[in-house]
């Protein structure tokens, strides 16, 4: 009986767990294809949740890099007419030349034939009047995912001045018009509106999907005039146009701001403390159209028609329109067209405003725009796809016209035809003749191992796959919660003699980075520099570059580092009695100033820094050598490090704990008001310097100071930390084309925090290339760079400060400590670790200083002696 | 008559004591799978608060103890784990796949070696069989390596076949079963052979009936231990969605306390399972004895 | 011991049985050549070589530095010690329980499945409930302090090696024990019947009979524990980290921690000094085993 009665719970739970698996039916059988573009990263989730599981009938991806527009839309038009292409085509208006192009293609499948089938598939979930936008004589060819609404920002009182009604959602281009004249008598303005929208006005005349327009006629010589005079009114401001507060001081009536979501609609509120009280979203109609705003689909879906399984397809499509990925893309790409998805993400908007602002804000404010923007949304709508080309001709003769150089007749005239000619006589694209495959050339591909937030890999990946046609390198990115998994799978295959042929890593990856160095697995980099002529090390500071040598090898390379400093009011300091001249401070001035502060604040109810401080850090600064790894030797049990846990015991009850501090308030804030008195900030790399530097003139003005840490003799210089550093596996086939890549991981291009061509180097390190340092430290001197808000948050408030250019003091504060740097003192992950326990042990009074001490020394000498 | 008496009451307080022991020893050894239990039937929430004191930097007064009974009774648990984490399911099944070949291979594998080792004299059987047990001896560090590499050459790496093949070979099985096989009396063979059976006829009549309580206890052992691997999966599997749920469980740390414990009781459910399934068979060949 | 027999027929049965033999054991050995010997032959390769970029053969250097190594000598130190401590504890445990639920009072095959959940239960689990139970603030802690008894540092104090040993025991005893009732189901009654007849006391039926008939089983189970007894390790990390207390810092702790740090060779080394020492043991009570076998036929 018993038997029977596991057998069938076995039974059960074996079925379960099938049926569960079983997301996918039996029909569905090929795998299907999709561009996306690198940082698409909605739909690839999208992707990712549909693959789970899944064995067949998958989707794969191809990826299209981030800047390479032009790649995208020539290989996805190429492919297509080629009656290749992806099965299912994700479109996004914005980066296409012409939609005309895809339409005349036919390749698009009917949508609707899929809808029919299934049963629970309802239109009704998504925003009706947005959805139909992609169908043509019935056919759905199209389907939207989200969608953006121009907005109008302004206030109540403007409204009410110039006798708009408040309630009226959407103006027309009479009352725009209307607005404008009265704005300029009444206000004398420079300006009515920041930003002159101009295509959605011409709705009504053009539809690109129907491939209709009839702009030759009275109606739109009408509007082209009244559009003129309301292009007189407008002069363009050379200001910042996201400054709500242009508003309430009259010096603006309208704000032109898209709307890319829901939070969009918040965000310039919130950066902006109380700049304005009442205010009101609104939007325009085309011309002829009163009360219709304009939506414009800001990236659709499409099946090939060609695709052999177009009910995987299918499925896929309800996947991107399912609520969860609805509410993921609501964040990024627009208004979601999933109605539960927009109510989920309007209500969490709001939330989230009001979290955020600390009840300092007017919440009711918040709400009011929340509602209007439901009103915009949910009222009528007219949604047209965008053609660029179509939208191109139009704006080349408006401009033509507004300028004077046509008349309003030839304007109108040419549009009609250039635009006929456009939809009729695009050419189709080239049959592109399949190429004739090349002789397969022998490429090399290198691969290469780096961590998520390292965005610099990428960059530099680009560059050297432009540049090198026989050697590719091929890059995995490891997420921190991958971490542990990519340690282990590192080891082994390093050990069986594989492994990546580059790693882009920070030094605690491993966990005895000096015994791993030892072991040789990675190659000796002296002869690729020796023998590379044109490489000048002196580009780079020599404390940190010369880091990776360990017994005469050079084992990595670091790109980044670090020189721990705090921000202090000179105020404090001097209550404190501490004077920091060139020499910088030591352990024991420090130690006396704790003392002094503990002796004048009894109460304790007073912190001395910030959350962020913490023992490895002082002791990582300090300049104690604690360790010898040559001769395995250990010396925690000598003074210093004692003095220095007696002195963390001190200082402990001074730092607050996250939550306390931001209950506390913002950091600036607390600085300023001496709650605490010194700040441990992140690396000073340029774009925090200067960050950093307005942030704290904003708060103390002149008063602020960066110091270093303290270290324990007097007039030591400042241990560095490293950040990223890059080695090369001693396996590697190709050692000399490797080292080309570190080089260009070494360029000033990449260096920088911004490469060239806009794009982010984002890492949190300064840069060893001193070149990119300086530089960059004098670009951010200059005020043009230095434009615009930055937003000062802690997680739970936020504010902003204005961006101020770089003065040359706070410059060179930096440089000065910069000067002093000394090599760093490696401390292996293992014994940071066991110096933490030790310290825990010590703190919580389980221990005596020393007895810890003692543990620590035995187990450092176990590991060392390993 | 006294004697009578005196030898129940001996017998009487022999049983008291024999229970009073097993007694003890029971609330001992079930004391993690209670607090499991109970564990996971209390809201996330609860549980993080009442374990806190594990995560270190935290600051507690007092002592917090153990938690055994929840303030609120509640299955919420077990709800998120299985459908708010749609992965547990597929790492179910990861781990289904992976032990239930490895355990009927070894059976077979075992059955047949373990005959050989037993009964049949071959050359150099004493040395091998204690090469046998020497190499199962040696810890899976050491072996990873090695073992990457012969994977490799076999280009078996990355499927899962490179973590089942290894398991299946095992000389566990080999072992236990030899064990068994030789407390098995000779005569049988001999008698078996005078009838003149065939070296097969003899392993499959005869001695195979005879193990069946050994073969019931490789077979459950062999699959928890299986069930529990953690470090071949981690390795010789290259994505993710192959990790079987041991794994998954090996990670979950303390911030994923308020799921921990739920996890725990549905893994540990098949091992229970198969080990209450086959319990039967094992208390049979246990019972079994005497020459018939 | 094997016999050169030269008669015809004898031979031919001996080569039969031979080949019967193999056979039957091909697949075993097949399995256990590639995916067992070969990697071992391996690692023996590696405890003579150097470097992991170019591997360099360096002979018994290897061995040399890890002799001179205190890390291993405490490793091995403390290794043996927990072994000749908890073996022979676990044995007389796990016996012990055998013996008592191999009579036929009411309700103790119910006990017997309850010795087998320890088992069954996963590591992560176990690694759990015991942080709670030993933690300066945890279970055992707070029960003393009922008593007025200050806290007890579990893990990170002399009293850790007993701790270990009772996490060994508390999880294989279980396990032992099943196999030892098995091994003592075998043992014909009629033995015990006649002995009983012929006069002789529990004890001495237990040291002529139980134990003699119960060596295979038995040698089973204590090669079964020296394994576990490694295997312990995985909860010993977890629960007290990577360099413990001196006292539980074993030679799985050295090995494990070789791995992560890419020193093959020395985690070679000391896998094959380990292997050696195992395999005598072993190879002592295999002889054992086989002497008490011979006796009893």
């Amino acid at each position: 009986m018993k038997r029977f009665i596991t057998l069938l719970l076995m039974l059960g739970i074996l079925l379960s767990c099938t049926s569960c698996l079983s997301i996918d039916t039996a029909r569905s059988n090929s795998d299907i294809s999709i561009y996306l573009f690198e940082q698409d990263t909605a739909t690839r989730q999208s992707v990712e949740k549909f693959n789970l599981g899944r064995q067949k009938g998958k989707i794969n991806i191809q990826t299209v890099a981030a800047e390479r527009i032009e790649d995208y839309q020539n290989a996805l038009l190429s492919d297509l007419s080629n009656g290749k292409g992806p099965d299912i085509i994700m479109l996004y208006p914005s980066y296409i030349d012409s939609l005309a192009q895809y339409l005349n293609l036919d390749v698009f499948y009917d949508l609707n034939a899929l809808i029919k089938d299934d049963k629970a598939f309802k239109l009704d979930d998504y925003a009706d009047r947005v959805i139909d936008c992609g169908v043509k004589d019935g056919k759905r060819y199209l389907f939207p995912l989200a969608y953006t609404v121009e907005a109008l920002f302004s206030t109540e009182e403007i409204l009410k001045t110039h006798n708009l009604s408040i309630d009226k959602r959407v103006l027309s281009l009479e009352d725009m018009l209307a607005l404008s004249k009265s704005f300029k008598e009444a206000q004398n303005g420079d300006m009515f509106i920041n930003a002159l929208p101009s295509m959605g006005y011409i709705n009504h005349f053009v539809d690109p999907l129907t491939q209709t327009a009839s702009f030759d006629n009275e109606e739109f010589k009408m509007f082209m005039e009244q559009y003129q005079a309301l292009h007189q009114s407008v002069t363009v401001v050379a200001e910042n146009s996201w400054d709500l507060s242009l508003l309430p001081q009259g010096r603006v009536a309208l704000l032109n701001l898209p709307i890319y979501g829901v939070h969009s609609t918040l965000l310039p509120y919130q950066l902006y403390d109380k700049a304005v009280s009442d205010p009101v979203l609104l939007s325009y109609s085309p011309w002829g159209q009163e009360g219709n705003a304009i939506a414009t689909p800001s990236v659709l879906v499409a099946v090939n028609k060609n695709c052999a399984n177009k009910e995987a397809a299918f499925e896929f499509i309800k996947t991107l329109l399912s609520t969860d990925a609805q509410m993921e893309r609501g964040q990024i790409d627009g208004i979601p067209v999933n109605w539960e998805a927009y109510e989920e993400i309007k209500e969490d908007s709001s939330n989230r405003i009001s979290a955020s602002t600390g009840g300092i804000r007017d919440e009711e404010a918040l709400r009011r725009l929340t509602t209007q923007l439901d009103e915009i949304i949910k009222g009528d709508l007219i949604c047209r796809i965008q053609d660029p080309g179509v939208g191109n001709i139009i704006s080349k003769e408006l401009m033509n016209y507004l300028a004077g150089s046509k008349t309003k007749e030839a304007a109108s005239k040419d549009m009609q035809d250039r635009v006929n000619s456009y939809f009729k006589g695009i050419p189709s694209p080239e049959q592109t003749p399949t190429p004739t495959p090349a002789a397969p050339r022998n490429v090399t591909n290198l691969t290469l191992h780096y961590m998520e937030d390292q965005l610099f890999v990428k960059n530099a990946i680009r560059y050297f796959n432009d540049s090198h046609t026989d050697v590719q390198i091929k890059g995995t990115m490891h997420s921190s919660k991958d971490i542990e998994n990519f340690k282990t799978m590192l080891t082994t295959s390093v050990m069986a003699g594989e492994g990546p042929d580059l790693l882009v890593y920070r030094p605690n990856l491993f966990n005895s980075l000096t015994k791993t160095m030892a072991t040789g697995a990675f190659a000796d980099l002296n002869p690729l520099i020796e023998g590379d002529p044109s490489f000048d090390t002196s580009a780079f500071y020599p404390e940190v570059f010369n880091a990776g040598v360990f017994n005469d090898k050079r084992y990595f390379i670091p790109l980044y580092y670090e020189i721990s400093t705090l921000v202090t009011s000179k105020t404090s300091l001097s209550s404190l009695a501490l004077t920091l001249d060139e020499a910088g401070w030591t352990m024991n001035e420090l130690k006396d100033a704790i003392h002094n502060y503990k002796a004048s604040n009894p109460s304790g109810s007073q912190y001395f820094f910030d959350h962020y401080m913490n023992f490895l850090s002082l002791l990582r600064s300090s300049g104690l050598q604690l360790v010898d790894y040559q001769n395995k030797t250990t010396s925690f049990q000598s003074k210093g490090f004692i003095e220095l846990m007696v002195l963390y015991k001190e200082i402990a009850p001074l730092v607050p704990s996250l939550d306390t501090e931001l209950s506390l308030g913002l950091t600036p804030v607390l600085l300023r008001d001496n709650v605490v008195r010194m700040i441990y900030l992140d690396p000073q790399k340029p774009s925090y310097l200067a960050r950093n530097n307005a942030i704290a003139t904003s708060y103390l003005g002149d008063d602020f100071v960066i110091v270093p840490f303290p270290t324990y003799e007097a007039g030591a210089k400042y241990p560095v930390r490293l950040f990223d550093v890059v080695s090369i596996n001693a396996q590697c086939q190709d050692q000399q084309a490797a080292f080309d890549f570190i080089k260009i991981l070494l360029s000033e291009e990449i260096q920088k925090t911004k490469t060239s061509h806009g794009f982010y180097n984002d890492t949190s390190g300064m840069p060893v290339n001193r070149y990119a340092y300086l530089n960059e430290i004098e670009e951010l001197k200059a005020p043009s760079n230095n434009v615009g808000l930055i937003a000062v948050s802690n997680g739970v408030e936020t504010t902003s400060v204005k961006s101020i250019p770089l003065t040359d003091e706070v410059a060179d504060m930096a440089m000065g400590i910069i000067n002093h740097m000394a090599p760093p003192i490696h401390l292996d992950q293992e014994i940071e670790n066991i110096i933490s326990e030790g310290l825990q042990a010590y703190l919580s009074g389980k221990r005596t200083a020393e007895q810890a001490a003692k543990e620590i020394d035995e187990k450092v000498s176990l590991f060392l002696n390993e | 008559m006294s004697i009578i008496i005196k030898r129940s009451l001996s017998q009487g307080i022999r049983k008291l004591f024999v229970y009073t022991v097993l007694v003890l020893a029971a609330i001992l050894l079930l004391f993690p799978i209670i607090t499991m239990l109970c564990n996971a039937m209390m809201e996330s929430r609860e549980v993080i608060e009442a374990y806190a004191f594990l995560g270190s930097g935290v600051k507690i007064e007092g002592n917090i103890g153990l938690k055994l009974i929840p303030d609120k009774v509640t299955l919420i648990q077990y709800y998120n784990v299985l459908f708010r984490k749609p992965t547990f399911l597929m790492m179910f099944w990861n781990s289904v796949i992976i032990t239930v070949p490895i355990v009927v291979g070894q059976i077979v594998v075992s059955v047949l070696g373990a005959y050989a080792f037993a009964k049949l004299k071959f050359p150099l059987r004493e040395p091998l069989f204690f090469t046998y047990i020497i190499v199962m001896l040696m810890p899976f560090q050491v072996t990873l390596v090695p073992n990457f590499i012969m994977l490799r050459q076999l280009k078996l790496l990355g499927s899962y076949a490179a973590v089942i093949l290894p398991g299946i070979f095992s000389t566990f099985g080999v072992f236990l079963l030899r064990q068994f096989m030789v407390q098995i009396p000779d005569e049988y063979c001999e008698a078996a052979k005078m009838d003149g059976a065939g070296y097969f006829f003899t392993f499959f009549k005869i001695i195979l009936p005879q193990c069946k309580g050994a073969v019931a206890s490789l077979a459950i052992l062999v699959f928890i231990d299986n069930w529990n691997i953690v470090e071949q999966p981690l390795i010789f599997l290259d994505n993710a969605s192959k990790y079987p749920l041991s794994v998954f469980l090996s990670q979950i740390n303390l911030s994923e306390l308020g799921v921990a414990f739920a996890c725990g009781v549905l893994f540990m459910l098949p091992a229970l399972l198969v080990f209450l399934y086959g319990e039967n068979y094992l208390v049979e060949g246990i019972q079994h004895s005497g020459l018939k | 011991m094997k016999k050169q027999h030269s008669h015809g027929p004898f031979l031919k049965l001996k080569t039969k049985e031979a080949l019967a033999g193999l056979g039957f054991a091909l697949p075993s050995l097949a399995g256990f050549g590639l995916f067992f010997v070969v990697p071992f032959f391996l690692s023996l390769y590696y405890c003579f070589t150097e470097g992991i970029g170019d591997m360099r053969f360096v002979g018994l250097k290897n061995f040399q530095s890890l002799f001179q190594s205190s890390s291993f000598r405490l490793a091995l130190k403390n290794t043996l010690r927990f072994t000749v401590l908890s073996l022979p504890l676990i044995f007389i445990v796990s016996l012990s329980f055998a013996l008592i639920l191999n009579t036929k009072m009411k309700g103790l095959p119910f006990f017997r499945s309850l010795f087998i959940l320890p088992l069954v239960i996963p590591v992560a689990s176990v690694i759990l409930v015991w942080q709670i139970v030993f933690h300066d603030k945890g279970f055992l802690n707070t029960v003393l302090s009922f008593w007025g008894i200050p806290a007890i540092d579990w893990l990170n104090s002399e009293n850790a090696l007993a701790i270990l040993i009772m996490l060994y025991i508390w999880k294989n005893c279980g396990y032992n024990m099943i196999l030892l009732l098995a091994g003592l189901n075998n043992i014909p009654k009629e033995y015990y019947e006649s002995a009983r007849i012929d006069g002789a006391g529990s004890l001495l039926c237990f040291w002529k009979i139980t134990l003699p008939y119960l060596a295979p089983s038995g040698f089973f189970v204590l090669v079964i524990s020296i394994i576990n007894a490694f295997k312990v390790f995985r909860e010993s990390y977890q629960l007290a980290g990577n360099y413990p207390h001196q006292s539980i810092y074993m030679l799985q702790n050295f090995m494990n921690n070789n791995f992560h740090n890419l020193s093959l060779q020395r985690l070679s080394t000391a896998a094959l000094l380990m292997l050696i020492i195992i395999g005598l043991l072993v190879s002592f009570l295999f002889r054992i085993e086989a002497r008490m076998r011979r006796n009893l036929s």
